[in-house]
């Protein structure tokens, strides 16, 4: 599944080094045929954080990262908004997994942990949560997120 | 043209069928097959058209006799016996009678083969097929024979070669239908509809696109000069003949001149590399010579005294603005020696082209300015669609090549990038930030 980066740890996934339990996640984008999404308001975070402001352009202009419109996270934010299951204060970050079916997330919010498990707000496939190098099975890029071919 | 067929073509091995798109862009690392899809394309027409010699180290691609362009498999294995150029069509085919006409969408599949005959490549055998449907000819010296065949026919029928001595100066199915003309008998009614869908979709019908032969530039341009003598306009894949234009549409002063001045003065502004462009006589008359001036900050100056990227790229642009409504157009990079504003530049100079003249076309570059702005381009929804793009990555894949078209999305997003492509540059980064 594509990989979604929450804000809180950007600093640490895209520093350079970044640190063991990250380097997984940058074997499969860069080695392999991972693919990081990103878009709406967790690209604004994600580009105040200098380390991931950078690497972001390089990535997108190497098809390692896919960026969504505004637009189509704000559709699934009030779908979410509906539900009214969602506990966490990223409602943006379970809106962008809807959108772009990535299904692996790098957080270390507990309460986002919570609500990107729950099936009601993140529909199949199961969202998975990527806290350490031994996390390092969830990486894996299929046809069922954004990065598809059309 | 919408797709491409090599097989066993220099680094081509086995059979690939290549989309292309009104702007098709060849990327990837060096020697890995982009400048044979660029001739392959241009060869392809020459064989539909009836060329049925054609030339293999026509300007400016260079394939040199059979053993270097036959692909070679290595070990036992070898040289390949034979090679296959063809490309792919989509047509829209009329059934019924007129009071009850419909039509579909078909692929009509053209393919010539070649084998070795003394140190060239020669022709064997071509063949057009559209579903089921397939007529083909094949080429035979000892003795001397040409047989058609048509599927689903069963019996072939045999042709006097000197029939064919008109194929080079008319479509070969042109000629199916002469020879076949005369042998009423052998012509049942199925092989005469299929005559006539052929005929109907030879070249210069209005299924094809283009009607004008693929144009190749020269990688690298003619070096100007800081005066011209009048010469014809005989264009040259290196743009020698591009001062001539300019000189002679200077004189006419006419529409065309003014439309040519327009687009070459908006793209000499939006890239940077000038602002005005005008022809100095240095005489009365339209023979004497002449200089090419351009404006960029202050007063004209001599084409010899700007950056050389500007004399490279104005054939390029020249030639495109001059080319015929719909033409495709081969080139290779472009982009050499501009400054990167001005290779983004011509990524949307390409772009509205495609858009405003049809013009298509296929363009091996190094340049990721110019494919960035491409991607921006579509996701800001100006001139082209991510249909209208087409990104072939090229890659070594053992003793052959690999080409993988890389979806474009509405938003400018590569959605299938492979690990290879842009590998280097990440690892560039990754060096860069760790020092």
């Amino acid at each position: 599944m594509c990989l979604i980066v929450d804000a809180n740890v950007a600093a640490h996934v895209f520093a350079i080094p970044c640190g063991a339990d990250y380097a997984p996640i940058w074997n499969w984008i860069e080695d392999r045929d991972g693919k990081l999404v990103y878009g709406g308001r967790n690209r604004t975070e994600l580009e105040r954080v200098g380390e991931a402001r950078r690497r972001l352009f390089s990535l997108w202009q190497a098809g390692r990262a896919i960026r969504i419109t505004a637009e189509r996270v704000s559709v699934e934010e009030r779908m979410i908004a509906k539900l009214g299951r969602c506990r966490s204060d990223d409602p943006h970050v379970i809106a962008l997994a809807r959108a772009t079916g990535a299904r692996v997330l790098c957080t270390e919010d507990v309460d986002l942990e919570r609500d990107f498990k729950d099936r009601q707000l993140v529909p199949r496939p199961r969202g998975a949560i990527f806290k350490s190098k031994s996390h390092w099975r969830l990486l894996k890029h299929n046809a069922i997120c954004e990065g598809r071919p059309r | 043209m919408d797709g491409l067929i090599l097989e066993n073509v220099r680094c081509f091995h086995k059979r690939h069928e290549i989309r292309l798109a009104p702007l098709t862009l060849l990327v990837g690392e060096n020697s890995t097959g982009k400048s044979t899809l660029l001739a392959a394309t241009r060869l392809g027409w020459d064989l539909a058209r009836g060329i049925i010699e054609p030339d293999f180290n026509e300007e400016p691609f260079g394939w040199g006799a059979y053993d270097q362009i036959a692909h070679f498999h290595g070990g036992k294995a070898g040289r390949a016996k034979s090679f296959i150029i063809g490309f792919k069509r989509r047509i829209t085919v009329p059934h019924g009678s007129r009071s009850s006409r419909r039509e579909s969408d078909a692929f009509l599949v053209f393919e010539a083969t070649f084998r070795q005959r003394g140190a060239q490549p020669a022709l064997v055998a071509l063949c057009w097929r559209r579903g089921h449907s397939e007529i083909s000819a094949s080429f035979e010296i000892e003795p001397k024979k040409v047989t058609i065949t048509f599927k689903p026919e069963r019996k072939p029928i045999i042709v006097e070669p000197q029939e064919f001595s008109l194929i080079g100066g008319e479509p070969v199915v042109t000629v199916f239908r002469k020879v076949l003309s005369r042998q009423p008998k052998q012509v049942s009614s199925s092989v005469a509809e299929s005559i006539s869908l052929l005929h109907a979709i030879v070249p210069w019908s209005p299924y094809f696109h283009f009607r004008s032969r693929p144009y190749a530039i020269a990688p690298i341009r003619t070096r100007p000069q800081r005066t011209y003598d009048p010469r014809r306009e005989t264009p040259r894949p290196e743009g020698e003949h591009v001062p001539m234009i300019l000189a002679s549409g200077d004189a006419a002063g006419d529409e065309k001149w003014a439309r040519l001045h327009a687009g070459l003065q908006e793209f000499g502004m939006q890239s940077g590399l000038f602002s005005n462009l005008d022809v100095k006589r240095l005489g009365k008359k339209e023979t004497d010579p002449f200089q090419l001036q351009l404006a960029i900050q202050g007063p004209p100056v001599n084409l010899m005294d700007v950056g050389y990227g500007v004399s490279q790229i104005l054939p390029i642009a020249v030639d495109c603005l001059t080319s015929e409504q719909g033409q495709m157009l081969l080139m290779q990079q472009p982009e050499v020696h501009l400054h990167p504003r001005a290779q983004a530049e011509l990524g949307t100079f390409l772009a509205h082209l495609v858009r405003t003249r049809r013009n298509r076309f296929i363009v091996e570059t190094h340049s990721d300015y110019l494919v960035n702005r491409v991607r921006l381009d579509i996701r800001d929804k100006k001139w082209l669609k991510p249909e209208d793009v087409c990104l072939l990555y090229c890659e070594r894949a053992g003793a052959g090549v690999k080409v993988q078209e890389i979806h474009i999305d509405d938003q400018g997003n590569l959605l299938d990038a492979p690990a290879g492509y842009h590998r280097f540059l990440l690892d560039e980064e990754k060096r860069f930030f760790e020092g």
